[in-house]
């Protein structure tokens, strides 16, 4: 668990700009996500999901949840459930209620039972 | 209204008596003391270390899981409880009770355990015995938070814990009696200021059975009846005798006197909130509010650092910031965020008050320097700051108040112990259209607080004059009042780092 905590962390601070596309890799699995409209502001913002193995092939997912946390505690998160566009590719959308720095965690269930979830910075979203 | 509520300090008490008491008994009507099971349990001499241990157990949780568990605050224990759940209970318990985070306070705890080994020598120094360092601390701390985020961070969240603990540990390690509590801790000055509009206050229940004391045990504390130098129940660590004690300033609630008196002789009394402020006695162990101008400059950080504390939390800081960065050419957020810091707790502070102050000698011809003038009333703020505190964290306890099941249920996940089942995202707390309502309830009972105490200074200070005396300083109330409900209706905006990049 504390090497996970310390991944996570190392990962948080590896991305700086969320914008930019950024594959993860896990069990072969690679999973890049898109948000727009960039710069980020407060209102709905849509998440695109890919899912592709090591051979760049697209890989299905049995359920693709996303959620949107504050980064100040306390603060209520939002929730979406991805669908599915095409095969490999995912799209949420996120009904973001204000503004300051956001954290999108994306949850995918694999047929078979894993699960991955990758966290990444969503900064400065815009206040109207 | 301010007409209608007898005046202490006319009634004959304050000023009168050199201890600055108010002798009628009728001014207390309720006793927590007397409540049966609260008022047995907190008179047993070992409550206070009941109620500390579950909050050192919490301590612990939140050093354990901010430091080893998730990194994102909202999911942490150390972020969630430190910065939704304590800082709101602790604001909330000050306006409906009393300073009863002190006496719970786990640091003195432990301190209390390391002193049955290690004795302290030295007596805390001469020039430090003022509230110098608290204030410099308190606005340390409020600037660190921007700076650092640490709402954001659970890891730095429970480094903040730990190096408290350590602080307390060197500190009541190496000086006597509370001097951490007295000269140095921040959320004890912050507790000790918002207690003076609390509603009960450790007090005297009859001051002739005090006149007959001899042993004065709530302060030397209760001693062996054969050794004198070995005591049973320490007194009063703070210097409060509580003979001649007035209002909440420096008690920590410990309530040792309570267990040291021999006659049974001291409460948890109710009072009027604030009346403390509306009077200028002598007060055991501090003197004249009118001449500390140290507790007066924690009483500035403290109103116009509630404001700039909610300040850093909404859009406008940002433009503000970018603004100051693009003029002034600096691209580092520290040195940006100090003159922010300067103008809102020092500049505007100084200007407000000494403005008023100039007012006040020329045009009601009050009889009293501009600078003691200033100190006397800026503590006529303290309701409007404790107002905009509550607004704030209250926002934050109401809006985020069951986020705590999630954040234990999760705890217990990770650590390989799912009792509590999957954790409850979705449960978040009370909706804004219940929680606004009560912000703006605080802000106006603040308002209503401070423009009282104003009018009763203003009466002692000019008979004839009151209005005039009056007019300025509720003109400073009431602008930072609108300042305070103009923080409250900006869009929140909650930032890592606060330079528009
Ligand atoms: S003053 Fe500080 S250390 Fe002392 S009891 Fe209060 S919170 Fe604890
Ligand atoms: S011993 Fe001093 S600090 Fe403790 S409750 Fe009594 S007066 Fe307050
Ligand atoms: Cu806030």
């Amino acid at each position: 668990m504390v090497n996970a905590s310390l991944l996570l962390l190392a990962e948080a601070l590896a991305m700086t700009a969320c914008h930019r596309t950024r594959p993860i890799d896990d069990a072969g699995i690679s999973i890049q996500q898109r948000i727009t409209p960039q710069p980020p502001r407060v209102g709905p913002a849509s998440v695109a999901i890919q899912l592709s193995d090591a051979a760049a092939r697209p890989v299905e997912a049995v359920r693709i949840t996303v959620e949107a946390d504050m980064s100040h505690p306390g603060m209520s998160p939002v929730f979406a459930e991805a669908r599915k566009e095409k095969p490999g590719d995912y799209l949420a959308t996120l009904n973001l209620n204000m503004g300051g720095d956001w954290v999108v965690l994306t949850h995918v269930e694999l047929p078979g039972g894993k699960k991955l979830e990758r966290q990444m910075d969503l900064r400065g979203v815009a206040s109207r | 209204m301010p007409a209608t509520i007898p005046n202490p300090s006319r009634s004959g008490g304050h000023f009168d008596d050199p201890f600055g008491r108010d002798d009628e008994p009728d001014n207390h009507g309720f006793d927590l003391l007397r409540v049966p099971l609260i008022g047995s349990f907190l008179s047993w001499r070992h409550s206070r270390t009941v109620l500390q241990i579950p909050v050192l157990l919490v301590s612990v949780a939140m050093i354990v899981h901010g430091l080893l568990g998730p990194s994102l605050a909202p999911k942490n224990l150390a972020t969630v409880l430190g910065w939704v759940h304590f800082r709101g209970a602790l604001v909330l318990v000050l306006l409906c009770a009393g300073n009863f985070f002190c006496l719970a306070c786990p640091f003195m705890l432990v301190r209390n355990a390391m002193r049955r080994f290690i004795q302290p020598r030295f007596n805390w120094p001469r020039p430090l015995r003022n509230k110098w360092i608290p204030v410099g601390l308190f606005a340390l701390i409020l600037f660190s938070y921007e700076l650092f985020s640490m709402w954001s961070s659970p890891w730095i969240t429970a480094w903040v814990i730990v190096g408290y603990f350590a602080a307390v540990l060197v500190i009541d390690g190496l000086f006597k009696h509370a001097a951490f509590c007295k000269f140095v801790c921040p959320i004890g000055q912050f507790n000790f200021i918002a207690a003076t509009v609390s509603p009960t206050e450790v007090a005297v229940r009859d001051h002739e059975v005090c006149d007959s004391c001899r042993t004065n045990d709530c302060i030397r504390g209760r001693r062996e009846p054969a050794a004198d130098l070995v005591i049973l129940q320490r007194g009063c660590e703070l210097a409060l005798f509580q003979p001649a004690k007035v209002g909440n300033m420096d008690c920590t609630f410990c309530l040792d006197c309570v267990h040291a008196c021999p006659h049974d002789n001291v409460g948890i009394l109710s009072r009027l909130p604030a009346s403390e402020l509306m009077t200028d006695p002598q007060r055991s162990g501090i003197g004249f509010f009118s001449r500390r101008k140290d507790i007066a400059a924690l009483t500035v950080v403290f109103c116009f650092g509630a404001l700039m504390n909610a300040f850093g939390m909404v859009s406008p800081v940002y433009a503000a910031e970018s603004w100051l960065s693009i003029k002034l050419h600096i691209h580092q957020e520290a040195p940006i965020l100090g003159l922010l810091f300067a103008f809102f707790l020092v500049v505007e502070p100084a200007v407000l008050l000494g403005l008023a102050g100039w007012v006040t000698l020329a045009w009601a011809g009050v009889r009293r320097a501009w600078l003691p003038l200033i100190v006397r009333y800026t503590y006529a703020l303290v309701p409007l700051g404790f107002g905009m505190w509550l607004a704030h964290y209250g926002y934050h306890f109401f809006t985020g108040l069951y986020t705590i099941v999630p954040v234990t249920q999760s705890a217990f996940v990770d650590l390989g112990w799912p009792i509590l089942g999957d954790p409850r995202w979705t449960l978040v707390g009370l909706p804004q259209a219940i929680v606004q309502p009560i912000e703006f309830g605080f802000l106006l009972l603040g308002l209503a607080g401070s423009l009282s105490i104003v009018w009763r200074l203003a009466e002692d200070d000019s008979e004839d004059h009151a209005l005039r005396v009056f007019t300025p300083w509720a003109t400073v109330c009431v602008l930072l009042f609108l300042a305070s409900l103009w923080l409250m209706t900006q869009p929140m905006d909650m930032r890592a780092t606060i330079m528009a990049g």
